[in-house]
């Protein structure tokens, strides 16, 4: 009896050291009810880009327009900014969007998209 | 004799006030240690900087190189300004310090767009290391000063402060940095004709002082979609097709970019289930007394009660109800489960209500509460479209995360397959975090009736699973995205 539980015990413990063979199931191929998905994810199928300006720190009240489009010449905004002014504008954009095209007067520039921010200042920065 | 007194008073201070006006002029006291603030600001150096070394007034003054050169100038460009009348230009100077072995001078010459060469308005030489105030005569007009700096026999430097312009800043400075600016557009060749401030040429209704500009969302000529479930909060059958709205929002901003009016372009599209359900959206920031007046939306129920204004009343945020029974707006064709779900089934034409929205009219704000769009856009979640579901309003369905509005039925919150928590900030979500409802940037080709939606499309899981990084796109018309037989075809 003694040797048949200590065969059972060695037995259970073998096996549990026997690394499981399975594969790692794909659940991409699975029904989107079939699977967990993070809490986080809030299922937005478009992005959220921070643009930030530097104005002229002191600067002439100079007022004009400013928009900004997609390299596609999608229009995203337009207003009226002045130019002394630190802007801060949240656009809606396609996750797929990496550059903006800003239109500031006469100013064109293309700002990158970098985890979500995009910035342009008036003002060189200092050498 | 008291009111004699009093309105002599008003009479000098209206003077004062007018007189202060029309003499407008701009005093730089170069106060930003930064010389690219000022080549930001259209100033250019030539063999001159800002200096805190010896300034003139406050902590920093223009400070020329060494003045040991009588051919090659220390130089400094102003910025273009524009007078109306003549009038006179200011400034301090000084030397680093003196010696009569040396000599150093400064001109300031007036450059106008009419006399690109300039004429010499002063030649100054120095007399001592004492601060000189000088001036120079400008006629009217548009103009810009050159500072040239020249010495010999020594190498002190000069100082440049507190100069004071006739007139008011012209430079274009988004046209270019330093010298490369151009001035601005004379003001009689501006043509506004709505007298807004915004010029014809820039702005979308020149016409109309309450609108300059248009601001789409999600964007121009782009209509976005969203699918809802209905059977909230229970489990639907995922094809998103209940409810599917397509929808465009035009902001049209005034000079100061605050809204005037809201155009909203409504498309309901398909309706995959009986329940007679109502679409409506807050935005949120907005206080419902800042509109004005609702029009073109379908509320013939009575199941939300609205304010004068055309708002829903008892909301803290503006909330717009677009129709409130969907068979109202999308006839049944007669057969079938739902309409438009059913590729075998008629096909109905869908209308387009255009909702408007007004909050500015004839310069006046609705509540007095101007509501400017970058602040509303500030919000990432401002724009929270939902259902309400078969003629009960506070059983409301909105997109994940979205908090519902004030009218939802809490008892809703939680129950059945929903996994709501207010408290975290956690909406519309299952157990395995599964939507009610999907927003897409483009018209959405939702699933044939009771297909779920990862059989229509491929990718979705993946992207869900990702947590949007991978297949981003996963519900474009590329190869690989979509199982076509299992998607309604789009009309």
């Amino acid at each position: 009896m003694k040797a048949f539980l200590l065969f059972v015990l060695l037995s259970g413990l073998f096996f549990s050291c026997v690394k499981d063979n399975f594969e790692p199931v794909d659940q991409t191929d699975n029904k989107a009810t079939d699977v967990f998905f993070d809490s986080k994810f809030d299922w937005a199928s478009t992005n959220n880009v921070e643009v930030n300006i530097a104005g002229i720190p002191g600067g002439p009240s100079i007022v004009t327009k400013l928009e900004f489009k997609t390299l596609e010449g999608q229009k995203l905004f337009e207003g009226f900014f002045y130019v002394n002014e630190n802007i801060t504008l949240n656009l809606v954009t396609l996750p797929t969007t990496n550059k903006l095209v800003m239109q500031f007067g006469q100013l064109t520039d293309t700002l990158s998209v970098s985890n979500g921010k995009a910035s342009f200042s008036f003002v060189e920065p200092e050498n | 004799m008291k009111n004699k007194y009093f309105r002599f008073l008003a009479s000098a201070i209206i003077l004062i006030m007018f007189s202060a006006e029309s003499k407008s002029e701009v005093k730089e006291s170069f106060e930003n240690k930064s010389r690219n603030v000022y080549i930001a600001g259209c100033w250019q150096f030539i063999s001159t900087n800002i200096s805190s070394t010896s300034p003139i007034e406050g902590k920093y003054s223009v400070n020329t190189s060494a003045l040991s050169s009588l051919n090659k100038p220390c130089t400094l460009v102003t910025p273009w300004y524009h007078t109306d009348e003549a009038g006179v230009v200011t400034f301090k100077t000084k030397l680093s310090n003196y010696s009569s072995k040396g000599s150093q001078i400064v001109e300031v010459t007036l450059v106008q767009p009419q006399n690109a060469t300039g004429s010499n308005l002063l030649t100054y030489t120095y007399k001592s290391a004492a601060v000189a105030d000088l001036s120079v005569n400008i006629p009217a007009g548009t103009y810009y000063l050159i500072f040239n700096w020249y010495g010999e026999g020594t190498n002190y430097s000069a100082y440049l402060d507190e100069v004071v312009f006739a007139g008011e800043y012209f430079s274009d400075i988004t046209s270019g940095k330093g010298g490369s600016c151009s001035a601005l557009p004379e003001k009689e060749t501006v043509k506004d004709d709505d007298k807004d401030g915004v010029p014809n040429d820039v702005d979308a209704f020149p016409a109309s002082p309450d609108v300059s500009f248009v601001n789409y969302y999600p964007a121009g000529n782009v209509f976005s979609s969203i699918g809802f479930e209905d059977l909230w909060p229970s489990k639907g059958d995922y094809d998103f097709n209940d409810i599917v709205v397509d929808f465009n929002l035009a902001f049209l901003t005034d000079k100061d970019n605050n809204i005037s009016r809201i155009d909203a372009k409504v498309v309901l599209r398909a309706v995959g289930a009986s329940f007679r359900n109502g679409f409506a959206f807050q935005l949120m920031g907005i206080k419902p007394e800042s509109v004005i007046e609702v029009s073109g939306n379908h509320l013939v129920h009575d199941i939300m009660k609205l304010n004068a204004n055309g708002t829903e009343a008892g909301e803290k945020w503006l909330t717009v109800g677009v129709f409130d029974n969907c068979f109202d707006i999308l006839k049944h064709p007669g057969v079938g489960i739902g309409i438009n779900t059913e590729p075998d089934k008629p096909f109905v034409t869908p209308d387009t209500l255009e909702v408007s929205v007004v909050f500015k009219q004839n310069g006046v704000f609705g509540g007095g509460l101007p509501v400017k769009y970058s602040d509303l856009i500030a919000n990432s979640k401002f724009f929270n479209p939902f259902i309400f579901v078969n003629g009960v309003r506070g059983k409301e369905v909105h997109l994940a995360d979205n908090a519902p509005t004030d009218h939802v039925d809490p008892a809703f919150l939680g129950k059945g397959d929903d996994t709501s928590n207010p408290a975290l900030g956690r909406y519309y979500k299952t157990e395995k975090n599964l939507p009610w409802a999907l927003s897409l940037p483009q018209s959405f080709d939702y699933p044939i009736e009771r297909v779920i939606i990862s059989d229509a499309y491929l990718n979705f899981v993946s992207w869900g699973l990702s947590k949007g990084a991978k297949n981003q796109d996963w519900f474009m018309d590329k190869a690989g995205n979509r199982n076509t037989n299992k998607i309604m075809p789009h009309k």
